[in-house]
């Protein structure tokens, strides 16, 4: 069976293009709306001081320190959960899948589990322990990184499960104790290599989801980006409106960058030619 | 079981010849091999022995246990009893990376992220001997040396399992373990590259163990081929030895083609379709039994009379021909013919048939 779809008729393309529009304006519309809020005056003349000040940081810092100590600490948030994730849930399915298989279920369901817990009933649970957490290391924002690996999990283990199974751990790790390598060059210089695109997608899934965090920051009384804008908007709406386009903006074009770094690795190969299959 | 050790075998004219090679590798013992899965026993006591240099394949259905011994031989499983030595060395609780050994696997094993020439470099660099024509070496033996700066996936099938192979060689092993390396690929390619690993094999003169299911690969590269049935070793002996006199009716089954034939037996001498012929040790000693017979040691005579059977099917295969013989007897009979008879022996024509004298093993 080829892969080559099959060329579209056009019936097919007229519904492609209707279904793109359609879904297309439903997800700009919003945006426009945005971008349109953040550019009109009153009087409904068009003015882009908002977006001067949201660029220019002598402003933000004399005007909005808060939220620019907002952004620091989601910048943060997403560097520490993203590396703590790894740390944690990479070689942890690594070893599973290569020396305790049996349990791949139970982790499977482990990391699955925040997705069906709410928010908000994930802070009752995480208030007393952030107690302790305040009590051992203060009441640091950035703290919220190990709350935040927990809400990531299901995202970061979906995507890091996807790039496991597309390659034979077992045999490829099997080959290199064969040739002399350790667990530990096993899995640095052999697995984790091949596992660059699925581990990109872990963290720009990671990155996304801690940069649009509000409920557990809020909830836990802690700073990030979104409670932050939430304070804004309650003084100045189109700075909160255009910082939030800014994020989301940001959060795309790394959604784009992830999809354009897996087509690029995709279509990298050159494959061998008929007198090369001897 | 019949298990013999290369210095008591009888050394086959055509496979024999571990003196062809400079001999490099090591000895390897398999000792009293126990692998229990739950009730399962994959491995049943197998005792196996390899004499430096010495090519071996272990061949057998699948469930056997082949697969089984190589990977405790290179540390990927553990026995639940017995032992292991390379070199006159207990390896059994030695971890697969301190074992010198190399593994050429079924499945396309190469690192994905690195070029074939990195790919072979690899196991140098984990030894500490990171030699630098060395691994060009290893890729012109395998005739792959254009091809050093391709990543796998702009390799075919058979040019990864010569990298693979250039790869386990590189390290220069005392062992080479070969787990149904040519399983995946097309016809062509398989035999050209199983001939190339016997090539390089007796160049090096590698120890060299190698798991198949497929008979004709066993029997063109190796120096002796082990059967393998529910864990034990069945019969070891030269490719030769083998097909010839198969001790049991699981190896004259397996390894070839073989006909039942009614035989009575008396003084070491079967008779069976009118011929008498001498018995294999392992016969029964008297009384009738059946006889297992080649294709090729059965001859078809033009009936003078009414002949012994009716001819079902005539086979064209090129070099040779098959024929389908039913016997007046209620047997059917395979019988190999010279390719151009093949036309004469229409379905219906009445032929006899009669036994070469060669020797057959007449079980009961």
């Amino acid at each position: 069976m080829s892969g080559v779809p099959p060329p579209a008729t056009p019936a097919g393309r007229v519904a492609r293009g209707v279904l793109l529009l359609v879904f297309g304006t439903f997800f700009v519309l919003p945006l426009y709306a945005m971008l349109d809020f953040t550019t009109r005056l009153p009087d409904g003349s068009r003015t882009a001081a908002t977006w001067r000040q949201a660029f220019s940081p002598s402003v933000m810092n004399d005007q909005y320190p808060e939220l620019v100590q907002g952004i620091v600490n989601s910048l943060l948030l997403t560097v520490f959960t993203v590396a703590l994730m790894l740390v944690l849930l990479l070689p942890t399915m690594i070893w599973v899948r290569l020396r305790v298989p049996r349990v791949r279920k139970v982790v499977q369901f482990v990391s699955l589990l925040p997705l069906t817990v709410p928010a908000i009933v994930l802070v009752v649970g995480l208030a007393p322990v952030y107690a302790w957490v305040t009590y051992f290391f203060g009441e640091s924002s950035v703290l919220l990184a190990f709350a935040y690996v927990v809400i990531v999990l299901p995202y970061s283990y979906r995507a890091l499960d996807a790039g496991l199974s597309a390659i034979d751990v077992t045999t490829l790790s099997e080959a290199a104790r064969s040739l002399g390598a350790s667990w530990l060059t096993v899995m640095v210089r052999v697995v984790v290599p091949n596992l660059r695109g699925a581990i990109m997608s872990a963290a720009f899934l990671s990155v996304a989801v801690v940069l649009g965090e509000f409920t557990i920051a809020s909830l836990l009384s802690r700073d990030n980006l979104q409670t932050t804008i939430n304070l804004i908007g309650k003084r100045d709406a189109q700075m909160a409106v255009a910082v939030s386009f800014a994020f989301l903006a940001i959060a795309f074009f790394l959604l784009f960058l992830l999809s354009f770094v897996g087509g690029v690795r995709a279509l990298s190969g050159k494959q061998p030619s008929p007198e090369d299959a001897a | 079981m019949t298990s013999e050790t290369p210095e008591t075998s009888e050394t086959s004219g055509t496979h024999g010849s571990p003196a062809t090679a400079e001999r490099s590798g090591a000895a390897v013992e398999l000792s009293d091999l126990h692998r229990h899965y739950g009730p399962v026993r994959a491995l049943d006591g197998l005792t196996l022995n390899l004499a430096p240099g010495e090519f071996v394949a272990l061949l057998g259905p699948s469930g056997c246990g082949k697969t089984t011994a190589l990977r405790i031989v290179a540390g990927l499983e553990r026995a639940t009893s017995g032992r292991v030595l390379i070199g006159g060395q207990d390896v059994s609780a030695v971890p697969t990376n301190k074992r010198d050994i190399g593994m050429v696997f079924q499945a396309y094993s190469l690192f994905p992220h690195m070029t074939a020439r990195r790919n072979v470099e690899f196991g140098l660099k984990m030894r500490g001997r990171p030699d630098t024509t060395r691994a060009g070496e290893m890729l012109e033996l395998v005739g792959l040396s254009a091809q050093s700066d391709r990543y796998p996936h702009q390799l075919s099938g058979g040019q990864q399992q010569r990298v693979a192979l250039a790869r386990a060689l590189a390290v220069a092993p005392a062992v080479l373990l070969l787990d149904e390396p040519l399983s995946a690929l097309d016809a062509k390619v398989r035999v050209q590259l199983r001939d190339e690993i016997r090539r390089i094999q007796l160049e090096l003169g590698t120890t060299t163990l190698f798991v198949t299911h497929d008979q004709d690969e066993a029997l063109a590269v190796a120096d002796r081929v082990g059967v393998m049935r529910e864990g034990r070793l069945e019969q070891l002996a030269t490719p030769t030895d083998l097909y010839t006199r198969p001790t049991s009716g699981f190896v004259a089954d397996f390894v070839g083609t073989v006909n039942r034939v009614a035989a009575v037996v008396a003084s070491g001498r079967a008779s069976l379709l009118g011929t008498e012929v001498p018995t294999l040790p392992g016969s029964v000693t008297s009384g009738p039994g059946t006889a297992l017979v080649r294709p090729e040691h059965l001859v078809l005579e033009p009936a003078a009379e009414d002949g012994d059977g009716t001819v079902v099917l005539a086979t064209f295969l090129g070099a040779m021909g098959r024929t389908r013989v039913d016997l007046d007897s209620g047997e059917t009979v395979v019988v190999q013919v010279p390719s151009g008879d093949v036309e004469r022996l229409s379905p219906g024509a009445r032929v006899g048939v009669r036994c070469s004298p060669s020797p057959v093993l007449v079980i009961e």
